[in-house]
């Protein structure tokens, strides 16, 4: 199955992950840290055991703040 | 994943806390922590001004939020942005202060180098030749402190358990031991008239839980960090304590309180090293004879 990501507003992309995937399983593969990001899909704030779906739309937002 | 409190639907989970909280219970425990926290440390006295240090940043924004919430019964809660001048960047988190500011009713002040200074941060570091990290840092805490003084009481900052920690561990690595023994809930162990004293709520609260708490409650204030922002060092902490606590969950916050039992057995025999003068130029307090502000003024001046 394939989610659209959008990280950071700076890109957007597809991504390829195994049927039943979860946020984490995203996470890792775009090894990022979920202790630096909160993830949403339409707004709603996903915890990492969240099943994600084909066709999703997901944003990655970083916590850090810079100034 | 379900809420500990409820079993509903959870937004967030919390390992050190060995925790998971649906929206609204995160937002309740978040709030009675940060006021366990304000009340403990007795940062927040009733009547006082406080003047919120507002970059326009999820953090600040999220502070100012909370403070207008739980204290404008008991205290006068006050807005204080320094815009330094940093074209294409500033004028976003303006905007996003004014939005803000107006929607909650809370009096925001902007304060400007160029007004101030008669230059901007892109100006002045053209001028002087110097990376703008330097004059921003020295310029923008002579502003804070000084409008803080003249709107309010104390100056709250928005510094959370990730700033605080990774603070700890670079002036260790560094061996800076003034700078270290400074770090606290009220930063300073200096006394002066002109010192406005200031307070950091949201301290043993991690970053990661401020942009929850910001998106819960519609502050959409994400932005990409400053253009100059010169922080490889606090990037390399940075990265390694958070690698560090996804493995042993609540490393952070032992930082932090391991640093608090420490400091307040060294406060008890300290002597700070320099002394504590006023600047002869400004009047602002200052371990030098002339303070950083206006010995970069005078450089500017000459440039």
């Amino acid at each position: 199955m394939e989610v659209e990501v959008e990280y950071l507003f700076e890109w957007k992309k597809k991504v390829k992950l195994k049927e039943k995937a979860r946020v984490k399983d995203l996470l890792e593969k775009l090894e990022i840290n979920p202790e630096t990001v909160v993830v949403r899909r339409e707004k709603n704030i996903l915890t990492s055991d969240e099943l994600l779906k084909d066709g999703d739309k997901v944003q990655i937002i970083s916590v850090v703040s810079g100034g | 994943m379900r809420c500990s409190v409820c079993g509903k639907k959870a937004v967030i989970e919390i390992p050190y806390l060995k925790k998971r909280f649906c929206a609204k219970h995160f937002i309740q425990s978040f709030e009675r922590r940060v006021k366990n926290y304000i009340r403990k440390e007795n940062l927040i006295k009733k009547g006082e001004t406080i003047v919120v240090g507002n970059s326009g940043g999820k953090d600040s924004l999220s502070l100012l939020y909370f403070l207008k919430r739980h204290f404008s019964k008991t205290n006068k809660i006050v807005s204080l942005t320094i815009n330094e001048g940093i074209k294409g960047y500033r004028e976003y988190t303006i905007k996003l202060v004014k939005k803000y500011c107006e929607e909650w009713e809370i009096p925001y002040k902007i304060v400007s180098f160029k007004e101030e200074f008669g230059n901007s941060l892109d100006e002045i570091a053209k001028k002087l030749k110097v990376i703008p990290c330097t004059p921003c840092g020295v310029f923008r805490r002579y502003l804070l402190n000084l409008y803080s003084k003249k709107l309010g009481d104390k100056l709250a900052t928005a510094h959370n358990l990730d700033d605080e920690a990774q603070s700890v561990l670079m002036n260790v690595f560094q061996n800076d031991f003034n700078k270290f023994i400074r770090l606290g809930p009220i930063s300073g162990v200096r006394k002066h008239s002109q010192f406005a004293p200031r307070i950091k709520p949201f301290r043993l609260i991690s970053e990661k839980e401020v942009m929850v708490y910001a998106l819960l409650n519609n502050i959409e204030a994400m932005h990409n960090p400053c253009p100059y922002a010169e922080r490889a060092f606090r990037d390399v902490v940075k990265d390694n304590l958070n690698d560090y606590e996804l493995k042993h969950p609540g490393a952070k916050l032992n930082v932090v309180k391991n640093f608090d039992k420490l400091r307040k057995n060294i406060l008890k025999n300290y002597k700070e090293e320099k002394t504590f003068n006023t600047c002869k130029i400004c009047g602002q307090p200052t371990p030098f004879e002339i303070c950083s502000a206006c010995s970069l003024l005078e450089k500017l001046r000459h440039s």
